[in-house]
């Protein structure tokens, strides 16, 4: 046990990586990890390093530490937050796994709806700790962290803190970590993020994320994204698209367990209120085992206004009797009030004469010629370019790489009657071809 | 109370003291103590209209807060905002007891809700009778016509 001090005092004073990585591989070792899990030992090796100096030791030790009482869970939170707040970013890059899995212990600890806020800070100050140690900083790294973050967020219901610090970067690249479980959460927990705040696009696009992600397997975070993703499809638009994208095996073992959900889709489709109503009444108990039938509720009121703007689009004045008869509204003055309800929400452009009972419909009067649209347009062009840079940056890189050249040109050697066509540079080839026969 | 808070509830900066109020409850929460802002927080997210954050905020609200008078009374007015059910969120409001400084805020929040309101009918309506108007609005008669005056349309 002393020796493990020594070797961590000794090891940690150098901070150089090589020296890092050692002593790493020394704590890690079965013997000595069970060495430090007898009982006191990890207590009084708590009591002899510190964060700022021997960074990597405490991350580790943090890992092994139990949490199985409560005395234990106090000791192990307050060590965290000293580690979150003194260690040395650039150590933690070596123990990223052993970090993560503190952060997640961190984030079960405080995973009771009552104690959730208490954690969303130091979490949130782990994840920014961990990001300010790569160089350059890169906000838009995903990390095991972000899905135990926005799960705390979720328990405490602080879905705006979520979308100001955690979802408002674009991901642009994934951290390197095997267990693919917590990055399929990110996005399941985002979509839910955005469904509490009725941004259901968002809401659509991160479901969708993760059922469509290569996999060679569907897991139940998949499944739960899916028939969230059916319902919130139905409430922003009425009908379901864009499933192309997902590998088609999970497309395949995904229809037959959630048969009750594509059923509902499909009655949807028929634009029938009391249809869907019977529908969704037959299945509450499915619904509801799922905590969907909240979502379903909402689709069910959100079938109403997809009504009223079919209406729209055929007639330009109608009697409010009228549109109460054709969607099924329990009268007129139903009919007014979610008219009104929906004019409030920017979703029909109408004016309703209450004298007469009737409703005008009108066009969209946007001109398109004010400030604000044309400086919303250079935000989307820019934001198009962006992506474009993004995308060939990727093709680039994907180009160069050594794996890639040698299935090529492994594939030309078998005489493969297409030549290489998709490298337009010729720079680019030579310099792919040098650099895969020189050996580096 | 908090002199920021004050300051910022006292010239109506209400969106800057919501950011306030927010950092005043993660910092409370994470360091294990009490947030006494609780109803300022949620009578600010209804003058704003923000009711989803108004919402969240009733569903994380400890036991403590929830059983609290003033903070069940706020929440029903934002209950009948939620549900625009117009003539009794100023009932709810008139039937508000509390404090000074919270019955500034509900009277904030009549007012808010009724400029909303009225900019709503402008834009929904081409005609409406004048006893509706008062209803929707909680206003007599000549004061509706006088608030008209400046919306007048095209």
């Amino acid at each position: 046990m002393d020796k493990l001090i020594g070797a961590i005092h000794q090891y940690s004073g150098t901070s150089k990586e090589a020296d890092l990585l050692l002593l790493k591989k020394l704590l890690e070792e079965p013997a000595n990890k069970e060495s430090l899990h007898k009982m006191g030992n990890l207590d009084d090796a708590f009591g002899l390093i510190n964060p700022a100096s021997h960074t990597v030791a405490y991350v580790i030790l943090l890992d092994y530490l139990g949490v199985r009482s409560q005395a234990e869970q106090l000791k192990f939170a307050q060590y965290a937050r000293m580690l979150v707040a003194e260690c040395n970013p650039k150590h933690l890059l070596l123990v990223d796994r052993h970090y993560f899995s503190v952060c997640h212990k961190f984030a079960s600890l405080f995973s009771t709806t009552a104690q959730a806020l208490s954690g969303i800070r130091l979490l949130h100050a782990a994840l920014v700790r961990f990001q300010s140690g790569f160089n350059p900083v890169d906000p838009g790294k995903l990390t095991p962290i972000h899905a135990d973050l926005l799960q705390l967020c979720i328990l405490a219901r602080t879905y705006k803190f979520a979308v100001n610090n955690v979802l408002n970067t674009e991901i642009s690249s994934v951290v390197d970590y095997e267990n693919s479980e917590a990055f399929l959460r990110f996005f399941y927990y985002a979509g839910i993020v955005y469904t509490g705040l009725r941004n259901f696009p968002k809401a659509i696009a991160n479901f969708r994320m993760v059922f469509s992600v290569p996999a060679n397997a569907i897991s139940a975070i998949a499944l739960e994204a899916y028939k969230k993703y059916l319902l919130c499809s139905l409430i922003e638009s009425g009908q379901v698209s864009g499933t192309k994208v997902a590998p088609n095996m999970v497309m395949r073992a995904l229809r037959p367990l959630s048969a009750v959900y594509q059923e509902y889709v499909s009655v949807y489709s028929s634009h029938d209120t009391d249809n869907v109503h019977k529908y969704a009444m037959a299945h509450v108990e499915a619904f509801k085992k799922d905590r969907n039938f909240g979502l379903v509720k909402q689709s069910i009121a959100a079938l109403y206004r997809h009504n009223v703007q079919r209406q729209t689009r055929t007639y330009v004045t109608l009697p409010l009797k009228d549109i109460a008869d054709v969607v099924k509204l329990p009268g007129a003055s139903a009919a007014r009030s979610l008219i009104v309800r929906m004019v409030e929400d920017g979703q029909v452009r109408a004016s309703i004469n209450a004298r007469d009972g009737m409703v005008s419909f009108s066009d969209d009067a946007e001109a398109y010629d004010t400030m604000a649209s044309a400086q919303r347009l250079a935000g989307r062009i820019h934001d198009a370019a962006a992506l474009d840079r993004a995308l060939k940056a990727v093709d680039r890189d994907l180009l160069l790489d050594r794996r890639y050249i040698q299935r090529t040109q492994l594939s030309d050697a078998k005489g493969a009657a297409a030549s290489i066509n998709y490298v337009d540079d010729d720079d680019d080839m030579a310099r792919a071809i040098a650099l895969s026969t020189a050996n580096v | 109370m908090d002199a920021n808070l004050q300051n910022m509830l006292a010239s109506g900066a209400y969106a800057e003291a919501v950011e306030l109020c927010e950092k005043l409850e993660l910092d409370a929460a994470s360091d294990a103590g009490n947030f006494a802002y609780s109803d300022v927080l949620l009578a600010c997210y209804l003058i704003l209209n923000d009711l989803d954050s108004a919402r969240f905020l009733w569903k994380r609200a400890p036991v403590t807060v929830k059983a609290n008078e003033q903070f069940k009374g706020l929440w029903v007015i934002g209950a009948n905002m939620w549900q625009r059910k117009y003539a009794a969120v100023y009932a709810a409001c008139d039937a508000f007891n509390g404090t000074e400084q919270q019955r500034a805020l509900v009277m904030a929040i009549a007012a808010s809700f009724r400029q909303r309101t009225i900019t709503l009918i402008a834009k929904a309506f081409s005609s409406i009778s004048l006893a509706e108007c008062c209803e929707l609005t909680n206003l007599q008669a000549p004061d509706v016509l006088k608030s008209w005056h400046p919306l007048s349309r095209q």
